[in-house]
């Protein structure tokens, strides 16, 4: 049958209607639920797919054209079937104008239940047309996301479009980027893209396991191979067989070990620490350095016919500094990941801290945001997040503050000459008559901007103890460092 | 007992041209509370053979397969003849209050059949309808059969609309039996229909309502 174990949910609350119809249709290979009243539907509906619901107009709690508000408020994916008594046809009518996909007049007899039964195979092909619509959409609009990954950077795309056209392959893939940059999702996304994601995935980092070690995870051994080794043990090629083994930090392996990989790609055969047998193993490699490749191979680290037999396809994962693009988009997502798993009621960054996570330029790449907006969450007191919250104290002390001042169309002069002048203040630690003379001003102007800036800000919410009184305090956004002494290197570029 | 002559004959119905001749006052309530109680029994005759119609093609579609077994059979054709049963109910409750009262009127009797009719119709919205005592006991009244059996319907039907949890119950006693609605959602008992309560008051039937106690005492 086409529509074989597609769900329905039948929404009725005569039990011997509903036992009956379930029956039927059960009998025609459907996955029957069945909800006693509207409410109940609707919450089944919020919380698995149903193809197709079948509702009967007149129901306790929630009455079957109210079930279909809700369901198209609430944007739920189905096609609802009305089933109606003779005298409330004009209500069915009415529900199909809001977008019911037909309805059934009660007694549901043999010629009624055979048109129900042609009935719904359409609605499920409508059904499926719509759901690989809106997949096909979701998937087109921004395409924020891919896998695990985030990001919808011209950079990002890239990415995903390569991650796309390799995955059907078999091909050993070089994950190029700095430490943060999300490799390991990379090789995740190429895994659960192939037609290897039904078999293992594999992480093994090669820096952080000793030689010994490393080659024992990666090749097994046998019993006895050497003192203390009881059992036998498999290893990760075997283990990972008919699926993906993912080698971070590839050019940190030792050069024997590196021998044995090797071989072990251009045979696809591996033989275990001790043992004599070589056993076939179905892998796909995946592997990334955070290094210099072109250092690595003049300096012999790394073996150039290893390199070349890893990077059939090579991917450069961009490092965030350079998707600006998508840095806001990470910190919203982690702000709302963090917030819920803290159980805080938490809903975004204030300005400040907004200039901040906009103009840094996260050496540490996504991981640094990550923890960064992490601990941000975790240390923040309001329901915003403020740039005290967000800022790393190890930069806060160094005295890296945002060179620049985003201002909104539509703000007032006052209110632009209020934020230059803050942010020029912060710039120079807190130093009025500098801050003064750099905007060609004079010191009183400068305390007058600034402190009524302040008073607005925590007026209008500031969080924290130093919000508490409706003025935050100047070291919020003047650096430790500089706050008694004004700064005598130039601040960090703003990239 | 004869039926009560001071009552004007004002009939809902009349006032049309070509309507039927005009009713008593005592028949138009009637039928007024007998159109009540059978369109609440009516849509639950209709719901219980719906679930006929779906149980019995279940047992016909399923029977003209090969390999079918009895068991799969079973659930539904007693389903259906339980829902059966329940229509056979209903509708001999709706016969019994569409003819014309027995003399002297059984009190019981009348109870079971407007219940019968009215109480699966409110629980099917969600209601609670809950009969206490021993509604057997209550026996018969000597007031006029069509008064008594109009105040029972009237109030039953009163009770029901005016709170999602009722209970009724009945006091037998020698010289009056006392039928009793209370809701019990904290709304006060319904007013009935004045020209009902006087038909009632004029046959020795008292009707009174105390916060959520709608009571009638029946003569004996």
């Amino acid at each position: 049958m086409k529509h074989a174990n597609a769900k329905i949910l039948i929404a009725d609350d005569e039990q011997s209607i509903t036992a009956g119809l379930s029956a039927i249709l059960a009998d025609e290979g459907y996955a029957i639920d069945i909800a006693p009243d509207g409410q109940k539907a609707l919450e089944r509906l919020s919380e698995d797919r149903y193809g197709v619901i079948l509702a009967d107009l007149k129901m306790p709690k929630l009455d079957g054209l109210s079930l279909l508000r809700e369901l198209q408020s609430k944007q739920i994916p189905t096609e609802c079937i009305i089933i109606t008594g003779q005298a409330t046809v004009d209500s069915a009518v009415q529900a199909m104008q809001q977008g019911a996909y037909d309805y059934i007049e009660k007694p549901l007899n043999a010629d009624k239940l055979n048109r129900l039964k042609a009935l719904i195979p359409k609605a499920l092909e409508k059904f499926n047309v719509q759901q690989k619509n809106r997949e096909l959409t979701s998937r087109l609009e921004g395409l924020t996301h891919y896998g695990e990954l985030t990001g919808q950077s011209e950079a990002m795309r890239g990415v995903y479009q390569i991650i796309d056209a390799v995955a059907p392959s078999n091909a050993s893939m070089l994950i190029l980027g700095e430490s943060g940059t999300g490799k390991e999702l990379v090789a995740r996304a190429l895994h659960a893209k192939s037609e290897r994601a039904k078999g293992p995935f594999f992480a093994l980092n090669c820096a952080a396991l000793p030689k010994e070690i490393l080659e024992n995870e990666l090749f097994g051994h046998e019993k006895g191979a050497f003192t203390g080794s009881t059992n036998e043990k498999p290893g990760a090629f075997e283990m990972a067989s008919s699926g993906t083994i993912f080698l971070d930090e590839v050019a940190e392996m030792s050069p024997d070990i590196q021998v044995k990989l090797l071989r072990a790609l251009e045979t696809r055969q591996v033989r275990r620490l001790g043992g004599r047998k070589e056993i076939n193993v179905d892998i796909r490699i995946v592997a990334a350095t955070n290094r210099d490749l072109q250092k690595a191979l003049a300096d012999t680290e790394l073996r150039e016919d290893l390199y070349y037999r890893l990077a059939v396809v090579e991917i450069v994962l961009p490092p965030l500094r350079e998707r600006t693009d998508d840095i806001k988009l990470l910190a919203d997502e982690f702000l709302h990941r963090y917030a819920s798993q803290n159980g805080k009621q938490i809903t975004d960054f204030d300005s400040a801290a907004w200039d901040w996570i906009l103009s840094y330029h996260w050496p540490g790449n996504v991981r640094e945001l990550k923890n960064a907006v992490e601990r941000s969450v975790i240390m923040a007191r309001g329901d915003t997040i403020t740039v005290t919250d967000v800022m790393p104290r190890h930069l806060r002390v160094a005295g890296e503050v945002p060179t620049s001042v985003t201002i909104p169309v539509g703000s007032s002069v006052n209110d632009a000459r209020r934020q230059l002048s803050l942010r020029t203040f912060a710039s120079t630690g807190g130093d009025m008559t500098r801050t003064a003379k750099l905007l060609g001003t004079s010191p009183e102007e400068v305390r007058r901007d600034v402190m009524g800036l302040l008073s607005d800000d925590g007026a209008s919410g500031g969080s924290g103890e130093e919000a508490s009184n409706g003025k935050h305090s100047v070291a919020e956004f003047v650096p430790t460092a500089r706050a008694t002494a004004p700064a005598k290197k130039p601040l960090p570029k703003k990239r | 007992m004869s039926s009560p002559a001071s009552i004007p004959a004002i009939s809902r119905r009349e006032g049309g041209a070509g309507d039927v001749a005009p009713r008593s006052g005592l028949e138009a309530l009637w039928l007024d509370t007998l159109g009540a109680i059978c369109g609440r029994g009516a849509h639950e005759i209709k719901g219980a053979l719906n679930g006929v119609v779906v149980n019995v093609e279940v047992v016909r579609s399923r029977s003209a397969k090969p390999d079918v077994t009895a068991g799969s059979l079973h659930q539904f054709a007693e389903s259906a003849s339980s829902q059966l049963d329940a229509v056979i109910a209903m509708t001999e409750a709706l016969l019994a209050l569409s003819r014309p009262p027995r003399r002297p009127l059984s009190i019981a009797e009348t109870v079971r059949n407007v219940e019968a009719l009215v109480g699966p119709a409110a629980r099917a919205d969600d209601k609670r309808v809950e009969m206490q005592g021993v509604v057997d006991a209550l026996g018969s009244t000597s007031a006029d059969a069509d008064v008594a059996r109009l105040a029972i319907g009237a109030a039953f039907i009163a009770a029901v609309d005016a709170s999602p949890d009722v209970v009724c119950s009945a006091s037998p006693g020698t010289d009056a039996a006392v039928l009793c609605w209370e809701c019990r959602n904290g709304e006060s008992a319904p007013a009935m229909d004045a020209a009902a309560v006087a038909l009632a008051a004029a046959e020795g039937i008292d009707i009174q309502r105390n916060g959520p106690r709608l009571s009638i005492t029946f003569p004996r």
